[in-house]
């Protein structure tokens, strides 16, 4: 077995809205291996993005931790201070790279100043300045010396999000988190840009947390992959037996609604994604589920182990799992 | 030679962006005719003010009693006052006054207006409330009133006009700068840096508040021409300037006795208001203009 790097327990967030408590995660847990790709993912509003904010400790009003921990190296992030936090973990332990590489930059501040300012913490600011552009270098930008005296917008998109990876990476973090990272880019730099995320972290021998809706980023990159439904941790396991064999039926219906072979007929998940103000009682699925039995609506089911290192949060998987749904 | 060559080849290559910039402001500028008078009426401003010693044909506090109330001739081109001080030399001292009053009053406000506002704008709650209430406060009251108020309460003189003044406008400033800076700190890049562990001060200063600042630099070339009017105003009704300053708020004030019979003591100082107004409003609209590439026109 691999060492724990980052390990969510048991967290809870709710939104105070005024319509009401937003129950958006309920009780989450979640491993990161040393030098893995994570892939979470889910549909929109289902939690994965507040879980990555989470681990710096960074949800927004009126967002609130409930409960939890949350172990990064051992130590619990939720219960140091915040002054620790940014010192110690924001930029130096754990990044995140942001959805809209072009919003995510600094406006008025040239591309190499902001690699540099996120290396200020570590270094003085000569040395800094030549470390940024050897990191522009690295995430193949060229004529580095020009593009770090330019200001964001005159980059495009994928030259944007390469910046940022510079950026987040200059600080050798040991974990990285990824938010929606290749969403606003097109296909063909999408690929680009997540080769050369891959070939980074390799060398510099970080951990991945991608966040993402797209499961073919996830079949091509991760290792391990997380899959959220309305705030819940349905499924968790290797890319390869969560993907191409998957057990929870969430997962299954997600696996049926990729258009894969030319004429065949998608099937989508029948309903909608619940109001989390009043979440379905028990599983949270079970309103949308075709193997709901009595026992989903009343009971949160318990995470059972299916094969190594693969469990699901499902009942039907209670004493050995007969019943199991079968994969498109 | 050669070397100096390459010195402003280098420096063109270097400061490329900026140059790029200055060179689109100025066709803009040069576009709008309206802006160009400004522009230039300003400039001309600026020019007597700085020149005024060389420039004024006689002394601005000069009296000459035997000369009084003398109508505009070759000797006093815009005639002489009630103590036979000479108009023109008053109305050109006049300008470094006016643009001296407007220049510290924008210095005291732009920033204190600004900082205010980025920090009732990123903490929000009770900091916020405060502050903005504050700001409510003062702009429940006309401005001309308010620093008349204010004005009198520290007693008459040209630093307490422009302390009063200064005291009525920082709230628009304010108001300007945490408008922006409620929506600034919601976007992906002030996230990104707190992700990064940047400390709050750090952004506030160095990512909200050079964002925030051209709204606001540009509400302040707005301004410019109600500051003028206002000192103006407040050393018309003896608030502001104390004779014998060639003020011309002033000048109009005491010219008015005569305005029937030696009708040129009070109009050319009245003329002088007018120009300068005039001249800060076109430019402050035309800065306006084209700041806003919404507004800009026919290119």
């Amino acid at each position: 077995m691999s060492e724990v790097l980052l390990e969510i327990k048991d967290l809870v967030i709710n939104f105070y809205t005024y319509r009401g408590v937003v129950k958006a995660i309920n009780g989450v847990n979640l491993k990161i291996n040393k030098g893995e790709f994570f892939g979470l993912v889910g549909e929109t509003g289902c939690g994965k993005s507040v879980t990555g904010s989470a681990i710096l400790n960074l949800v927004q009003n009126p967002g609130k931790i409930e409960k939890g921990e949350i172990l990064f190296k051992g130590e619990d992030i939720l219960s140091m201070n915040e002054d620790d936090i940014r010192e110690r973990i924001r930029g130096k332990e754990i990044t995140m790279i942001m959805q809209h590489p072009i919003a995510a930059l600094n406006p008025v501040m040239k591309n190499g100043d902001q690699i540099a300012e996120a290396l200020n913490k570590k270094m003085g600011e000569g040395e800094a300045r030549k470390r940024s552009i050897e990191m522009l270098k690295e995430v193949n930008i060229p004529e580095p010396e020009r593009v770090a005296k330019q200001y964001p917008h005159q980059l495009s998109g994928g030259m944007a999000q390469r910046v940022m990876i510079a950026m987040m990476l200059s600080t050798e973090p040991s974990l990285l988190i990824a938010d929606e990272p290749t969403t606003s880019l097109d296909v063909s730099i999408q690929a680009q840009v997540l080769k050369l995320l891959e070939d980074l972290i390799k060398k510099h021998k970080a951990s991945v947390l991608v966040i993402t809706h797209d499961l073919s980023i996830v079949a091509e990159t991760c290792d391990r992959v997380g899959v959220m439904y309305a705030g819940d941790m349905v499924e968790i396991g290797k890319v390869d037996q969560t993907i191409y064999n998957p057990k929870h039926p969430y997962t299954v219906g997600l696996m049926k609604a990729i258009p894969s072979d030319y004429g065949k007929e998608l099937v989508g998940i029948k309903g909608n994604v619940p109001d989390l103000v009043n979440p379905p009682s028990g599983c949270r699925f079970h309103p949308r589920c075709d193997y709901a039995m009595d026992i989903c609506k009343e009971e949160k089911p318990k995470t059972i182990q299916v094969e190594a290192d693969h469990t699901v949060a499902c009942f039907l998987y209670e004493g050995g799992g007969s019943e199991r749904p079968h994969t498109a | 030679m050669e070397y100096l060559q390459n010195r402003i080849a280098s420096w063109k290559e270097k400061h490329f962006s900026e140059i790029s910039d200055a060179k689109e402001i100025t066709h803009a500028i040069k576009k709008s005719p309206l802006t160009m008078l400004g522009f230039s009426i300003i400039m001309a401003l600026i020019f007597v003010a700085i020149l005024a010693p060389s420039i004024a044909p006689y002394d601005p506090i000069a009296m000459s009693l035997s000369n009084r109330l003398a109508p505009p001739s070759m000797s006093h081109l815009l005639g002489t006052d009630e103590l036979g001080r000479d108009i023109l030399s008053r109305i050109i001292y006049g300008t470094g006054v006016a643009l001296k009053i407007m220049i510290i009053v924008l210095l005291i406000d732009l920033p204190l207006g600004l900082f205010l506002g980025i920090i009732a704008g990123y903490f929000g709650g009770w900091i916020d409330e405060i502050i903005m209430r504050m700001a409510d406060i003062f702009m429940a009251f006309p401005r001309l009133i308010l620093a008349m108020a204010i004005g009198a309460a520290l007693g008459p003189s040209l630093v307490n006009t422009m302390i009063a003044i200064a005291i009525t406008m920082w709230p628009t400033y304010a108001r300007l700068a945490r408008g922006e800076t409620l929506s600034i700190k919601e976007r992906a890049f002030i996230e990104a840096e707190k992700a990064l562990g940047t400390s709050k001060a750090k952004i506030l200063f160095s990512s909200i508040l050079p964002l925030c600042s051209s709204t606001t630099i540009i509400r302040a070339t707005l301004d410019m021409g109600d500051v003028i009017r206002i000192a103006a105003g407040m050393s018309f009704l003896g608030l502001g300037a104390q004779p014998p300053t060639p003020e011309w708020g002033l000048m109009v004030s005491t010219g008015r006795s005569f305005l029937v019979n030696q009708w040129w003591v009070p109009t050319f100082p009245g003329f002088a208001i007018l120009l300068a107004v005039l001249g800060f409003n076109l430019l402050g609209d035309g800065i306006r203009d084209i700041s806003d590439p919404h507004l800009r026109r026919g290119e």
